[in-house]
């Protein structure tokens, strides 16, 4: 729910802009003459791709129908995944997609890499752009995978140069790393706003700021974060009930909505499109590609590329951090690696801390008047 | 394309006729080394547990027993105590109706009353060995393990750059070529790590003459795999089908490294040649060969043998014995490093399309019913679709069962019989300008 304080903000509309209107902003970028890559994924560096030249745009997925995802896709990839094929596959944004980097923070976001590859080979009359899989590893022990996460990046690096036809110099990493560094402090600067209890910023209006973020230009994305930081704290107290969010990515107000509306309001998250994006800088000094490696490859930890044991420790510290009273645990059909961490994670929270479960959902949701009526129960019995 | 619906009470044979001596051998022999080695870690013998894609020739040069995820899946499956252990899985607060393959081991672990399971339960395992490249196979893993309390090695997955897609054209002999210089060496690195881990955790010592003998074991054997799979290939009507070889085949694949791995192989081949010598078949009346892609049906064998007598339909090829027959030789021969060669096996790469074509070709396949679980990951990153298409496009009609291999809860026989009677008189017998015997 956006509130009218919102919508009269200068700069919240401005990114709002963004964030309604994706392929008018990309757009409006690609005027610039640079290329577009679309980043499929939280966990590729975007700072790379931008010292070589190029714009790194978080990749969403369109709308149902997904006509290329029916024919090529197993069922059991859920409609995250089947909206984001689509949307390259579909071939209605080809004009602003010159290039398509697939992280590894989801496995399936690997497999539609692999699959979109394939395709690429297979049906070269699609005009695909071009593919690259980075393949960070965030499992293993941090001296035996470190190097090679290391050598990923510079690999990585090499074909972005390849892809942008000039060279990444030293002086243009360091300037993308500061820039980066800026918008996430500046992100940093506008979400601590959200959390509980002296929340300024809805669920909604965080999604809709941080979302918008990941499509700007991001010269201009700080310089309205830091306009909005400066209001935010003059904003009315939301008045509703805090919860956490884990789970599928949102990469609209779709659920972050219905919690609002049934008087919840999501004030943390560890999706990609959440407060992930902010989490940790880049140290601006020593190697560079090892200061950016290490940084992709220790953000917050998501559900799907990390160990239960490290989930077990962060997400009662991100619960307590954001001030929730409650934890919302919502998951497509198929898109379930929360569940193997939820029972282990519930165990490190007080036995009465209220949890919801919402699996095998679908978009549009399955059974809407289930869903309502659960999770309004659910958020009623945080707010008595 | 038949989907899996609410499946009606179970009223039907789920068991496969066993048609061969050496099936009786081979399960007689599981069942006891299973009480031996039950005998051996009651007494203080290490156990490893792992995937199946654990280079267990490692294991037999340390000494090491080994039991598989997929083959314990498997034995549930089909002693039909997979829904009883997924609401184990249910009952501690995890669905039970995500990741079956892989989630059967802890959803045992989590039963109460452990040697209810099969032949009395599963003995505690003392290491891990974790090589399943998903996310979520690597969490039940480590929850595993943690259930145990014992440790884990996790492998990692190293990135394949070779272009190398006819795997088979190169694996036995020139492996150096199935994985880019620079992987190779990682994936080096990573099984000596395991090795050390595996003497820390046990007390066991790695011999380099051990591996050897064992890799050497598990070459003859997969090379008996290679010969029984051309001998079932060019032979028609085909000797015996899927149901009558896959689980003496896996039963001895997951001993591989051993004699008496090698020697079963070749006791298969034997009674199979004696066969196709005396010119019997398991099917004489055989019509069509079928080909049966994705997981084994481990619940319901008696599945491929449904189709025999009315239409003369023949499963003879799975992924099982010619995994063995075309993936799994090593040879290591002049002075070359068998650790170098092992790293190369379940690296990734190559086209599993292109695989299935040349044996589609190789076994004058007529038909092919393709496994694809609607929940599970199974088969999702293949590129089934793909695959289908170029299998199509080749002349080989094929039928999709959305299905899970695991969980017999799930299984609508009806359904599922109907689509392939369906299949068979629609698209496969008429081809050849044949019917349905009756």
């Amino acid at each position: 729910m956006e509130r009218d304080i919102a919508l009269n903000s200068p700069a919240y509309v401005a990114l709002r802009n963004a964030y309604v209107n994706r392929e008018h902003t990309l757009q409006a970028l690609k005027l610039k003459g640079k290329k577009i890559i679309w980043v499929f994924g939280a966990t590729a560096p975007e700072e790379i791709i931008a010292a070589a030249g190029m714009i790194p745009v978080r990749a969403w997925g369109c709308a149902a129908p997904w006509t290329q995802s029916d024919k090529y896709l197993e069922a059991s990839f859920g409609p995250v995944w089947r909206a984001l094929f689509d949307a390259v596959l579909n071939g209605e944004r080809r004009g602003i997609m010159d290039g398509l980097v697939f992280s590894s923070s989801a496995a399936m976001i690997s497999k539609l890499g692999l699959y979109i590859g394939k395709i690429a080979g297979r049906e070269p009359e699609k005009d695909l752009p071009p593919v690259y899989s980075l393949p960070y590893d965030c499992f293993h022990e941090e001296e035996v995978m470190f190097p090679r996460n290391c050598n990923e990046t510079k690999r990585f690096a090499k074909k972005m140069e390849e892809w942008a036809g000039q060279p990444i110099t030293e002086k243009n990493l360091a300037a993308a790393v500061k820039l980066y560094n800026g918008y996430r402090a500046a992100l940093r600067e506008v979400i601590k706003y959200r959390t509980a209890p002296d929340c300024r910023l809805t669920g909604c209006e965080a999604l809709t700021v941080i979302g918008a973020t990941l499509l700007m230009d991001k010269e201009i994305a700080t310089m309205l974060l830091k306009d909005l930081a400066k209001e935010l704290k003059t904003w009315p107290v939301v008045d509703a009930a805090p919860v956490f969010y884990s789970g599928s990515q949102q990469e609209n107000h779709l659920v972050y909505g219905l919690i609002e509306e049934l008087g919840g309001n999501v004030v943390g998250e560890d999706h990609d499109w959440g407060d992930r994006v902010a989490d940790l800088d880049i140290k601006a000094e020593g190697d560079l590609y090892e200061a950016i490696t290490y940084r992709y490859t220790h953000m917050m930890p998501n559900a799907e590329k990390s160990r239960v044991d490290v989930r077990v420790e962060l997400v009662p510290r991100l619960i307590e951090g954001c001030g929730a009273k409650g934890w919302v645990i919502y998951m497509n059909y198929n898109d379930e690696s929360f569940i193997w961490d939820y029972p282990s994670i519930k165990k490190a929270l007080p036995e009465d801390f209220p949890i919801y479960v919402a699996a095998k959902q679908r978009v549009p949701f399955k059974d809407e008047e289930k869903l309502r009526e659960e999770l309004g129960s659910f958020i009623g019995g945080i707010r008595r | 394309m038949a989907e899996e619906k609410k499946a009606p009470a179970k009223e039907y044979d789920t068991k496969s006729r066993k048609r061969l001596e050496i099936q009786r051998v081979t399960s007689h022999y599981q069942k006891e080394w299973f009480m031996q080695l039950k005998s051996r870690v009651e007494a203080g013998e290490p156990l490893a547990w792992g995937t199946a894609t654990v280079p267990e020739e490692f294991l037999c040069a340390m000494d090491i027993p080994f039991v598989c995820n997929q083959w314990w899946t498997a034995i549930c499956a089909a002693k039909q105590m997979g829904p009883k252990f997924y609401d184990f899985l249910r009952t501690n607060g995890y669905r039970n109706d995500m990741c079956s393959y892989c989630s059967t081991a802890y959803a045992c672990a989590l039963d109460p009353e452990p040697e209810n399971g099969p032949w009395g339960g599963l003995p505690k395992p003392t290491v891990l060995l974790s090589f399943d490249p998903c996310p979520i196979a690597k969490k039940i893993d480590e929850l595993c393990a943690e259930k145990w309390g014992i440790p884990m090695f996790s492998m990692p997955t190293t990135p394949n750059r070779s272009t190398n897609k006819k795997e088979w054209e190169v694996s036995a002999d020139k492996w150096e070529e199935l994985i880019d210089p620079e992987g190779l060496e990682l994936r080096i690195q990573d099984h000596m790590r395991m090795i050390e881990f595996l003497e820390k955790h046990t007390g066991k010592k790695f011999s380099m003459e051990k591996l050897k003998e064992a890799l050497n074991y598990s070459n003859e054997q997969n090379r008996w795999y290679g010969k029984l799979r051309d001998l079932i290939a060019s032979t028609y009507p085909a000797p015996v089908t899927v149901p009558d070889t896959i689980g003496a085949v896996m039963q001895a694949q997951w001993h591989r490294g051993t004699k008496w791995g090698a020697e079963t192989a070749k006791a298969i081949y034997d009674e199979v040649k004696a066969m196709v010598d005396e010119g019997k078949s398991t099917v004489p009346n055989e019509q069509v060969r079928m080909m049966w892609l994705g997981r084994g049906l481990w619940f319901n064998m008696a599945f491929y043998q449904a189709f025999e007598e009315k239409y003369g339909a023949s499963f003879i090829w799975s992924q099982y014995l010619a995994f063995g027959a075309d993936k799994y030789v090593r040879n290591f021969d002049g002075g070359r490093d068998p650790i170098a060669a092992l790293s190369t096996r379940f690296c990734g790469g190559g086209d599993t399309g292109l695989w299935y074509l040349k044996e589609a070709k190789l076994h004058g396949i007529d038909g092919v019913v393709y496994l694809i679980s609607n929940e599970n990951c199974m088969n999702n990153g293949q590129f089934a679709e793909g695959i289908i298409e170029d299998l199509e496009k080749a002349g080989y009609p094929v039928l999709v069962l959305k299905a899970d291999p695991a969980d017999s809860k799930k299984w609508n026989q009806e359904t599922m019989n109907a689509a392939v009677s369906e299949f068979l008189e629609t698209r496969v017998l008429p081809r050849k300008g044949l019917k349905p015997y009756f």
